[in-house]
């Protein structure tokens, strides 16, 4: 398997903060970053899109391009930030205007094309509204339109879905298969979310990430292999506990997530298992990183 | 650091939306039309209160150096607030403009935009109010020693602002640049035209002025490279 990108001991350090991470990020698929509020997910893509730069490690971009600053790596990236991606007096026109002149590969009929689909207007119409005066949800449509419209290799998108509506975040879904279907098997996508149960059907692989860390990442299918989802009655809860990562616990019943390997074990003790969701699986393994932060 | 393709009108265009001869006529017509509207505001005072006509509230005004000072104001105020734009990443648009083609380069490019652009359109500013007092609608009292007093002081207030982006507290830095600007373009518009008849103290203005962006310039880029752009 290739990856898109390679993430050796890249750190960015803060006064109250250190991001430490080593990552692959597959060629090919959507890679979705999840973690907790300040779990350090803007502050890697914003590292690794070069709006931030490194303290240490290096990233390696498409098996041999590692200096962000390079407009040739530039070019093949496609970042969108969580908010505000564009200053909020520029309208359709100005995005366009500027997106040709700050990016080799911006194709403004495909601009408007998707500014059309997506109900924003056109670039070309006479009264546009500024972003200031556009829905939120309408800012990261236009954010993404434009992002879009360049022809890349990699898309980086922080928090797409987070100002979208559930159908608006369905159509983001739909895009990432668009997206990576145009040049099957060429083309990459990383994401931040909290969305996970909308974006499940959108994600191929994840990084869960807690405290600057990568604490777990692996294909969602095999993920789903590796842990399983555990429930039961909250008597039996004391005797599952122990072969758990996850666990919590209310008058009536327990639940969380473990090793795949301690089914049987699991079962023996009146707990069921199932198959976890991508969301089960992420609080899971994120409450277990934060036992572990706490400990 | 790597260097831009882009102009500096397209490093501005990209920054702001509008690239060098628009901003330049921009920036021109806003000082004129602060100044204008300051000055009619001033003018019909003295008419309505000393109960005098036109022409004669305009000879009034150039009788002391408020009206110098007034036309010194008006480009020290938009420069200032030019010059405050600074693009931060937690801003709108601070995220973009760090993944464009040139990166830092076309930050410096798109700098440079900014400061051609003022200094061209003070030359502008001046030369309009310089027509504009010659055929008697404004009253200078400095005439056009006045002028070119505004012009290189505005120079000088551009580098000791630029020197005072350094400061990392925002509103205190907009606070004393807005201070420092006026102190800078208004004393000397008023004193210079009034201790010599040479314009030789001008030129020392002006030539001390583009040193002094030359310097602080240098030192901004190098500061907001290590403590704002990353």
């Amino acid at each position: 398997m290739e990856n898109a990108v390679e993430i050796k001991a890249l750190t960015k350090k803060y006064k109250d903060f250190t991001l430490d991470v080593s990552a692959v990020i597959p060629k090919g698929f959507a890679t979705a970053l999840i973690g907790a509020n300040g779990a350090g997910k803007t502050t890697l893509i914003d590292t690794l899109c070069g709006v931030t730069a490194k303290s240490g490690g290096r990233a390696v971009y498409f098996g041999d391009m590692t200096d962000i600053d390079d407009d040739a790596l530039r070019s093949r990236i496609g970042y969108c930030s969580a908010a505000d991606f564009f200053p909020l007096d520029w309208k359709l026109k100005t995005i366009a205007e500027c997106m040709a002149i700050g990016y080799d590969n911006f194709d403004r009929a495909r601009f408007a094309g998707l500014c059309e689909k997506w109900g924003l207007g056109s670039p070309d119409d006479k009264k546009q509204k500024n972003m200031m005066k556009m829905s939120d949800g309408n800012r990261v449509r236009a954010a993404l339109a434009a992002v879009l419209a360049r022809d890349t290799d990699l898309l980086v998108l922080d928090e797409p879905a987070s100002s979208l509506d559930p159908l608006a975040r369905d159509q983001l879904c739909e895009m990432f298969r668009d997206y990576l279907a145009a040049k099957d098997g060429e083309r990459t996508i990383l994401f931040s979310t909290h969305n996970i149960a909308d974006m499940e059907f959108a994600t191929d692989y994840a990084i869960f990430m807690a405290h600057g860390k990568v604490v777990e990442q692996g294909f969602v299918e095999d993920l789903k292999e590796k842990y399983i989802l555990v429930h039961g009655d909250a008597q039996d809860g004391a005797k599952a506990k122990p072969l758990m990562l996850s666990y919590s616990v209310n008058s009536t019943s327990f639940e969380g997530i473990a090793p795949a390997e301690n089914a049987a074990n699991l079962e023996a003790v009146g707990a069921v298992t199932e198959r976890p969701t991508l969301q089960q699986l992420s609080v899971g393994i994120l409450r277990k990183a934060e036992e572990d932060a706490g400990k | 650091m790597r260097g831009s393709k882009l102009t500096v009108s397209q490093a501005l265009k990209l920054y702001t939306g509008t690239g060098l001869a628009g901003t330049i006529l921009g920036l021109a017509a806003f000082e004129l039309a602060f100044y204008i509207g300051a000055a009619v505001c001033m003018t019909l005072m003295i008419m309505l209160g000393e109960g005098i006509p036109y022409p004669e509230a305009v000879k009034n005004i150039s009788e002391t150096p408020a009206g110098d000072c007034m036309m010194a104001f008006a480009p020290s105020v938009i420069n200032c607030i030019v010059l405050l734009s600074q693009y931060r990443k937690d801003k709108p648009g601070g995220k973009l403009f760090r993944t464009v083609n040139g990166g830092f380069d076309t930050f410096m490019r798109y700098r440079a935009g900014v400061y051609i652009s003022m200094l061209l359109s003070l030359v502008i500013y001046g030369s309009a109010v310089l027509l504009l007092t010659l055929i008697g609608v404004l009253g200078l009292h400095g005439g056009s020693s006045a002028v070119i007093a505004v012009v290189v002081s505005s120079v000088a207030a551009v580098g000791v602002v630029t020197l005072l982006l350094l400061i990392k507290d925002e509103r205190v830095c907009a606070l004393v640049s807005v201070v420092a600007a006026l102190a800078v373009t208004g004393s000397c518009t008023a004193l210079l035209p009034m201790l010599t008849d040479s314009l030789l103290p001008h030129l020392y203005i002006g030539i001390l002025g583009a040193a002094l962006i030359a310097v602080s310039t240098k030192a901004y880029f190098s500061h907001y490279k290590k403590h704002i752009w990353n």
